[in-house]
């Protein structure tokens, strides 16, 4: 009788909390079609994972304690992950057989396989062609990472040690594979606050954005247009850039390579002419199989007990500190740029707040709010000319923070 | 300098992380922009060209 009731029996409060916050994601999804394509899947991940026994993550649990395995950590603290498929309950250890979701994680985020396909379908979305008429624009796409960085110091200011402190700054990139991949790196035990953080905040770019723009801002400077070259871009450019990329970016951090080589490789794809169909699979097929299963898989590491706490919290609060800081750090390097400029060449400072990653959301924002000003300026080109460095800015930073962490941490 | 900062506290190796960081960034797209120039300047008229050509 006491099996046939364990459903019911083994709910908490927290579970009950857990569900309520899957709900809530799935609601904005729905309601205010916020990331609906990654926050659908994680609400409905989050409870799928805190159902009573979490079979989805644990499909069998052993009934009897390791005794050997729970006698060595008990004598070594600090030694749990060297045991794989051992769970802990009431300071035991037991053994369990990992449930379907479970193996997603391992095998499509912890090896960092679902990061590196979705970069090759976004690769293959991606059209550098605005950026190449507008080469300036590059540089939006680096100083709009300074969120990153402030973020990362922010954190360690809360007692973040460093390696976790970076996973939260790169909540900054506003590029969600590049959050995952760092945190599955440095942060396993809050790769789910990171993650939710990293997308959430994405949706809410739009909400985010203009109120910083405005603050930063004069209507004076936000009524600077701009001009656009329209200039034909030859098919070698755009085939030799990713390739091109890939060689500096293995060159300067190996480390990035992944992340690099796969949104580079999506984009050759796209840009070589001759693999229409391996394009259209990478863009359709293979960006929606990988997002359903990354977004349910992310959902499946909400487990109460790591989710409820403080930290959490904390984590969610600094992803907004760390958009804010991208998007004023954006517009301030446009307004230093422009003390530079002649009077009838300057930027228009709200183009460098679409140097973050969140493409094109980012750029179609800057332009809903230039048209406001001024109906007849058109600066939707210039920023998604930023955007589009910005995709490469996050994954550069993403790169550089894997590749110097591990120096000073050693 | 890199044992004093590994010895050194976690503000200091994230301020570390900062400037490196942010130079880094700046310094590698520095170098896809001279990339794009170069082959703006080498191809773009021939992309020209061959419009012109057709």
């Amino acid at each position: 009788m006491d099996e046939l009731l364990a459903g019911f029996t083994s709910i908490d409060l927290k579970m009950v909390i857990m569900y309520l916050i899957g709900l809530t994601l799935i609601v904005l999804a729905i309601k205010k079609n916020y990331e609906p394509m990654l926050l659908l899947p994680i609400g409905f991940g989050a409870i799928l994972v805190n159902l009573p026994q979490s079979v989805v993550k644990y499909a069998s649990i052993a009934s009897e304690p390791d005794l050997f395995v729970t006698d060595f950590i008990r004598n070594n603290p600090g030694t749990e992950h060297l045991f794989k498929h051992y769970i802990e309950i009431n300071g035991a250890y037991y053994k369990y057989e990992p449930g379907i979701l479970e193996i997603l994680l391992e095998s499509g985020i912890l090896t960092e396989l679902f990061p590196v396909l979705i970069f090759i379908g976004i690769g293959a979305m991606i059209d550098f062609t605005p950026l190449f008429k507008n080469p300036v624009m590059i540089f939006f796409g680096a100083a709009a990472q300074f969120g990153i960085f402030a973020t990362l110091l922010v954190a360690i200011a809360f007692g973040f040690d460093l390696k976790t402190a970076s996973a939260i700054g790169i909540i900054g990139a506003a590029d969600g594979p590049t959050a995952i991949y760092v945190a599955s790196k440095f942060a396993r035990d809050y790769f789910g606050p990171i993650s939710v953080a990293a997308y959430s905040y994405m949706s809410l770019v739009p909400i985010i954005q203009p109120p910083v723009i405005r603050l930063l801002t004069t209507r004076k400077e936000r009524l600077i247009r701009m001009e656009y070259r329209e200039e034909k871009v030859s098919k070698f450019v755009l085939i030799a850039f990713p390739i091109a990329v890939t060689l500096i970016a293995g060159i300067v951090a190996p480390i990035s390579v992944p992340l690099v080589g796969s949104l580079m490789f999506g984009n050759l794809i796209r840009e070589c002419g001759v693999l229409e169909r391996l394009s259209q699979a990478a863009q359709n097929e293979l960006s929606n199989l990988v997002t359903l299963l990354l977004g349910i898989t992310i959902g499946s590491t909400m487990l109460a007990d790591n989710f409820l706490r403080p930290e959490t919290l904390l984590i969610l609060a600094m992803g907004l500190v760390a958009f804010v800081f991208d998007t004023a750090g954006g517009v301030m390097f446009a307004k230093f740029l422009n003390l530079f400029r002649k009077k009838d060449n300057k930027f228009n400072p709200m183009i460098g707040a679409a140097g973050i990653s969140a493409f094109p959301m980012s750029a179609r924002v800057i332009q809903r709010m230039a048209q406001k000003e001024d109906p007849t300026n058109f600066v939707l080109m210039q920023a998604v000319s930023a955007n589009v460095s910005g995709q490469l800015g996050s994954i550069v930073a993403g790169g550089l923070i894997l590749a110097l962490v591990p120096i000073l941490v050693g | 300098m890199l044992d004093f900062l590994i010895n050194g506290t976690d503000i200091q190796k994230g301020l570390f992380v900062t400037l490196v960081g942010m130079i880094g960034v700046f310094s590698v797209l520095i170098l896809f922009y001279l990339i794009i120039k170069l082959f703006s300047g080498a191809f773009f008229n021939t992309g020209k060209q061959q419009d012109q050509g057709q």
